[in-house]
């Protein structure tokens, strides 16, 4: 029944702490599955496991509060099929990805289109996955139900889109009705399932209650309010509760975090708090300087001033000229002797001519690029794209092949192995014909009797199946070993036919209609990043460093004049703040609540970067953006004001 | 060096607040004048906490702007950039929108939709709803008209109604008129009523717009005076930031416009606004209404402070656009049109205020009239190149009615290897040199079999990166050209645009990639524009500038030689053609757009006048004089206006009656210059 709440800022040694607390349970004979341990995601999961696993043994308990509750309701989906009889004819729930999920929403939301774009300048896409993401996700963490949530939406100072939340409201139910048909649970109907059916009842408690002793969560901070509900009710149950809460966490405001709502419930004025000062991965005066900087961008007035804690400011006009900068800066920094690994580019959006700036120079020094923001697509890997072209080729019905002589040039370059010039002539002659013509090359003979063979199938060929089929029968044999880079595009590839398949075979293919190709072709789906394999810099938002956990000594930040430092959760159909449990009722969302939430992302971002630094910051402005604009964003003004226009001659923070 | 106030101009730079109004001669020095005020303003500390707010018309003016507010400030020991902003006024509404786009409904990813896009819905929109109620709108035409004059007529009234229903739809927004309450309205109308039509139109053309998640430039304006209207809490913080908000060009707004800027400022705030109504040349592009300018001059509680001197022209050339404001107020013949030119006179600066006048040596005004159009335009090209080559050091302008008379002449003074720019008009090719570069580029590597020597001499190298994702091709090749500066900043922006592209059409390849930058390509120039025209523009010596009179404006230069100054070009009497007239419709319909826009304004309750295309046309006329006074004003000292005899259609063409006017008093001014 005792609960311990560590408090600290980013650094301070909380996840140290919890995690001597977890050891000195297991070297004191407490059972590794006795402990459950919650973090923020799945970056912060394998972390754990990491740190623990030398000493640990038997199954570890980590999860991510989603992974928890998934891995529940498979375990105890009797319970859950017991009181909701929709459900019973599955054996097992399945769960939908985000992607599938978003699919699904969009034709829901076909029929409501004329009245979107009545309200709405958006496009149909990103309305269904606003619906199907930040709506229904941030309503479910607060634990609205779709009217509630459309009702609350109205309200605060929406009225005249009463019947556009009244649309969504029947999209979110109509949803909502498919899934329990289904048995796929996306997170909303897990979630809901989860604490609203699964956690009120008694033997589920018990359950709990004999099963773990010790409960341990990490980033308390980064918790959403039905995942706080459940803390409470576990923290009774346990003998021991311990959580870890950041003092400038809550980065996940858009998905419904709760950062004060959790520190009402489980921190202020307790017995039982541990506060840990400082912290490891900046100086004493950094910290401060974290802590000014956000102050003075929430509109305080701050009389300390911080000479020297930028090393360097650089200005430019024009942005393209200011990656040009900031790349030569990074050769620089290399020949100095900075370990690649210790650099961090930060910037609000990662876009390519960054990436490809960067990496272009650096491999020059053998260095690469670590982007954790990736912005390169699945059909910008030229294999993952031939298969495609091959899925086209082989299953004309799917109508992939809108593309034409260009994919397939593209197509025989990589399959074929033939050379730009004579790949273009043979493309155009395919685009013609429909079907390949005498190839010249032995991989092109194999090519053209593979795809003859798959064209004459009697049985119509599943999307990841033939995905697999191809991998295994033209690619491999063609690249031996595949690369990293192909491998990961390939397999995301694989990954989503195969999603969509399980859907499918659930939701029945009427669900989908000609949709899947959409999921296989999406022009938005990346390649998630994968671990370098030479000494590379890394290249990251704001957001996606401070999910990875590192800490830099270097910290370079890109175009800080940039309004994208200031988060925007709020977008045109999703307000998260507004579906927050605290939101009082009827109030209206005026742009005093917008600045103030705007700012107070930008402080939380800010003051956490900064104490993720333990050598120097570098910062770069442009005055124009990419698309030619003027940029006014405040946080260039805000470190002029605290740290002056220019750096102390010595530039550099003492270590 | 310091800076010393005119009389006229020292009332202006003693503005400490609340409204005023400045109405300014051609060449009074305004730009000085409002940078030297703001800088004043900043330096007495008047703005802060909040700034100064500068909204002018072209990006070429903001960076003139700039520079002089820059200019004045660092002579005062103040960084250059403290204390104020500049803008377009398109680039305020974006700035506005972009502080809270959801509250209106907008994707924070919205995006201003190109010239191209915009066309293509439009005008398939349009042949859609002409093929469904093809008897109402054939019924349109005149019913003397069959054969071949018919189809022409047709073939003309299409291309007409696209323009008209682009129009109307930027009259709904500019009168925030929504497509739900153009559709109600219009219910009223008859069913041959091109405002109907519009409105049937406008729904969809929105929905369109709005399924792209993009918007046009007047969504962007009717986006910021909703955003305004809706939060009070965001307009207050907006006050707060601009303090004081000064109007360029102020004869040039549109009524969604000031309201925007008028909302900003608040009552009791403070707002300058700068303008010449006699300059007031945009109503036939854009919804420009001149007379809001007057009335605000006008107004009670608003400071008027005329600045009336300038030191642009000789005095010789201040008599002649003198003369035309004169004749116009006191004799033109037709009554209505007197008031097309206000009566407000240059005066020429007092001895030692700079910038003095010129003072040419001999009076250097003349008139020329030529037999053909050809023989003008070819006249015109030999004699700016015999001036460049005697005068290096002058710079010289050729101001012509239309884009094609432009476009002509360049072709002339190419052949004859005379240096020459255009200005305003589409990009200059040389700001479009990258795009080019990389549009040739990637046409050859899509198809690479079909492609002549040259092609591959200059773009073979790039062969094995063909499987590069378009947009990292474009990174790619910028870095191996080594491109630099405004010319890298576009190769990015191409590469940002294709990206976003890319999203949407993940299936496509070089090869489409390569059809979609050939779309691109306006705008990208206007972007390349935007780029090029930040650090302001001042004409050059050395070459010849071919210019429409419209893309003149503000500009000025040595010579100036204003050409076709025919009745068909400069109409000025309502027996001459306009072209907003068209010649296959009924003469009470001649003019659609006026009489549809008199039905919009009926149906929201205004008084349209009794006859709106007898209006229309006193309008265009009206336009066409202030023009020619643009055009005059351009000249520091020498001017050459001239016209000529036969159009380019051989038919015979007369000379404009102001014109006529202007060389009398001309010539009489040379003979009394000969005695």
């Amino acid at each position: 029944m005792a609960t311990t709440v560590i408090v600290g800022a980013v650094g301070s040694g909380k996840s140290t702490a919890l995690t001597e607390r977890y050891l000195n349970w297991v070297r004191g004979g407490v059972r590794t599955e006795q402990v459950l341990v919650l973090a923020a995601g799945a970056a912060q999961v394998t972390a754990w496991r990491q740190r623990v696993a030398l000493e640990a043994f038997g199954s570890l308990e980590v999860f991510s509060f989603f992974g928890f509750l998934q891995r529940e309701l498979n375990l105890h989906w009797g319970a859950v099929q017991a009181q909701v009889a929709e459900l019973r004819s599955w054996v097992q729930p399945a769960f939908l990805p985000s992607e599938v999920a978003n699919e699904l929403v969009r034709g829901l939301v076909e029929p409501y289109e004329a009245q979107f774009s009545d309200t709405l300048k958006a496009k149909p896409r990103r309305i269904a996955a606003q619906i199907a993401g930040g709506l229904s996700t941030v309503a479910a963490a607060a634990g609205l139900d779709p009217a509630a949530m459309a009702e609350r939406m109205a309200l605060a100072g929406r009225p005249d889109r009463a019947g556009l939340y009244d649309s969504v409201r029947a999209i979110l139910e109509a949803h909502r009705a498919q899934c329990l048909r289904a048995g796929v649970l996306d997170y909303a109907l897990s979630l809901e399932l989860f604490t609203q059916v699964l956690v009120p009842q008694a033997t589920y408690r018990e359950h709990l209650r004999q099963r773990y002793r010790y409960l341990l969560v990490d980033d308390l901070d980064e918790t959403v309010p039905a995942e706080q509900d459940f803390l409470e009710a576990v923290s009774r149950l346990v003998d021991e509760a311990v959580f870890a809460y950041g003092t400038d966490g809550g980065h996940r405001t858009f998905l419904g975090a709760d950062p004060q709502g959790a520190w009402e419930r489980f921190g202020a004025g307790r017995d039982g708090m541990v506060a840990l000062p400082g912290s490891h991965t900046c100086v004493p005066r950094a910290f401060a300087f974290g802590d000014a900087l956000a102050r003075r961008i929430q509109g305080e007035a701050v009389a300390e001033r911080f000479p020297g804690m930028v090393a360097e400011h650089m200005v430019l006009d024009l942005r393209s000229d200011l990656i040009g900068a900031v790349v030569r800066r990074l050769g620089e920094l290399l020949d100095q002797g900075e370990a690649p690994g210790e650099i961090v580019v930060l910037a609000p959006t990662v876009e390519r001519a960054l990436e490809v700036t960067a990496r272009r120079a650096l491999a020059e020094r053998g260095v690469a690029v670590w982007n954790l923001s990736p912005t390169r697509r699945i059909l910008d890997e030229p294999h993952a794209r031939a298969l495609i072209t091959l899925a086209g080729l082989v299953n004309p019905a799917w109508g992939i092949l809108q593309a034409g002589a260009g994919a397939l040039s593209a197509l025989l370059q990589v399959l074929a192995g033939l050379d730009p010039v004579r790949a273009a002539e043979l493309g155009e002659v395919t685009a013609q014909a429909g079907e390949l013509p005498e190839l010249p090359t032995p991989e092109g003979r194999h090519l053209r009797a593979w795809v003859e063979q798959a064209r004459q199938r009697q049985r119509p060929w599943e999307p990841d199946e033939f995905v697999q089929t191809a991998m295994a029968e033209v690619l491999a044999p063609l690249t031996g070993s595949l690369s990293p880079e192909l491998f990961s595009a390939c397999q995301q590839l694989l990954g989503r036919a195969s999603r969509f398949r399980e859907a499918a075979e659930r939701f029945g293919p009427g669900a989908f209609s000609s949709r899947y190709v959409r999921l296989l072709t999406d022009g938005t789906a990346v390649v998630p990043p994968s671990l370098p394999t030479a000494p590379a810099v890394v290249l990251a938002t704001p957001y996606a460093y401070l999910s990875s956990g590192l800490s830099s000594r270097v910290q370079v930040w890109f175009d800080i004049s940039s309004n994208g430092w200031y988060p925007a959760d709020v977008k045109e159909l999703t307000n998260p703040h507004i579906l927050g449990r605290r939101w009082p009722a009827g109030e209206p969302w005026t742009d005093l609540q917008h600045s103030r939430t705007r700012q107070a992302g930008a402080a939380r971002l800010v003051r956490a970067l900064v104490r993720r630094c333990i050598g120097q910051i570098i910062l770069g402005e442009c005055n124009l953006s990419a698309w030619g604009q003027e940029q006014e964003g405040g946080l260039a003004e805000a470190f002029t004001d605290l740290a002056g226009p220019a750096p102390a001659p010595e530039g550099r923070w003492a270590p | 060096m310091t800076f010393a106030l005119r009389p006229d101009q020292e009332r202006v730079a003693a503005y400490r607040g609340g409204y005023m109004a400045v109405p300014a001669v051609p060449g009074a020095g305004k730009t000085t004048v409002l940078a030297y005020l703001a800088a004043d303003l900043i330096a007495g500390g008047f703005p802060a906490p909040g700034r100064i707010l500068i909204v002018t018309y072209t990006n070429s003016a903001v960076g003139n702007f700039r520079s002089r507010v820059g200019d004045f400030l660092e002579q005062r020991g103040l960084p250059r950039s403290a204390g104020y902003e500049v803008r377009t006024i398109h680039s305020l509404a974006l700035r506005i929108v972009r502080e809270r786009p959801e509250a209106i409904g907008w994707a924070d990813t919205f995006t201003v939709a190109d010239e191209t896009t915009l066309g293509e819905i439009l005008s398939r929109l349009t042949s859609g709803w002409i093929a469904r109620n093809r008897t109402i709108w054939e019924s349109m035409v005149r019913e003397d008209l069959s054969g071949g004059f018919r189809s022409r007529a047709e073939e003309q009234w299409e291309e007409r109604t696209r323009s008209l229903v682009r129009t109307l739809i930027q009259t709904f927004k500019s009168r925030r008129v929504s497509p739900q309450a153009a559709y109600t309205l219009s219910r009223t109308l008859p069913p041959d009523s091109a405002l109907r039509w519009a409105a049937d139109i406008y729904t969809e053309y929105q929905r369109e717009l709005a399924a792209l998640g993009a918007v046009d430039f007047g969504d962007l304006m009717l986006g910021a005076w909703q955003i305004l209207n809706q939060d009070a809490a965001l307009l207050a913080r907006l006050q707060k930031r601009w303090t004081y908000l000064f109007e360029d060009e102020a004869q040039d707004s549109y009524r969604l416009q000031e309201q925007v800027l008028r909302l900003l400022a608040g009552p009791g705030g403070n707002l300058v606004r700068v303008g010449d109504a006699n300059q007031a040349i945009m109503g036939t592009f854009t919804s420009a209404e001149p007379d809001l300018f007057r009335r605000f001059c006008e107004e009670p509680g608003v400071d008027l402070c005329p600045l009336t001197m300038a030191g642009r022209s000789s005095q010789d050339v201040i008599d002649v656009a003198n003369e035309l404001v004169r004749w116009t107020a006191n004799h033109h013949p037709e009554h209505d049109l007197r008031s097309a030119l206000l009566p407000q006179y240059i005066e020429p600066v007092p001895p030692d205020f700079e910038p003095a006048n010129p003072r040419p040596d001999r009076y250097k005004i003349a008139t020329r009239l030529y037999d053909t159009y050809n023989d003008e335009l070819s006249e015109l090209a030999r004699m700016a190149g015999a001036l460049l080559g005697r005068y290096p050091t002058q710079t010289m302008a050729v101001l012509l009615p239309t884009n094609a008379m432009v476009a002509v002449l360049l072709e002339q003074l190419e052949a004859l290897g005379i240096p020459a720019r255009t200005l305003g008009g589409p990009t200059d090719p040389e700001r479009q040199r990258t795009m080019l570069d990389l549009l040739a580029a990637f046409e050859f590597l899509a198809a690479p079999h079909h492609a002549d020597e040259d092609a591959f001499a200059r773009f073979a190298r790039w062969l094995p990166q063909t499987l590069l994702p378009p947009d990292e091709l474009v990174l790619t090749i910028a870095l191996d050209m080594g491109l630099a500066g405004e010319e890298l900043a576009i190769a990015h922006h191409l590469a940002l645009r294709l990206g976003l592209f890319l999203q949407d059409e993940p299936g496509f390849t070089l090869t489409e990639a390569a059809a979609h930058l050939r779309d691109e390509l306006q705008a990208m120039g206007r972007f390349a524009d935007t780029l090029y025209d930040r650090k302001g523009f001042k004409p050059l010596p050395g070459l010849v500038y071919v210019t429409t009179c419209h893309a003149a404006k503000g500009l000025e230069w040595d010579t100036v030689f204003v050409g076709a100054l025919t009745r068909s070009e400069y109409p000025a009497m309502r027996t001459d053609k306009v072209r907003s007239e068209l010649w296959f419709l009924p003469d009470d319909r001649v003019n659609p757009e006026a009489v549809a826009v008199a039905e919009l304004d009926a149906l929201l309750g205004g008084d349209p006048g009794a006859d709106p295309v007898a209006l229309a046309k006193l309008d265009v006329i009206g336009e066409r004089l202030r023009l020619l006074y643009v055009a005059v004003t351009r000249a520091r000292e020498n001017l050459l206006l001239s016209h000529h005899r036969q159009d380019r259609w051989e038919k015979k063409a007369h000379p404009t009656l102001p014109y006529m006017s202007l060389k009398t008093f001309i010539d009489r001014r040379k003979s009394q210059e000969g005695e």
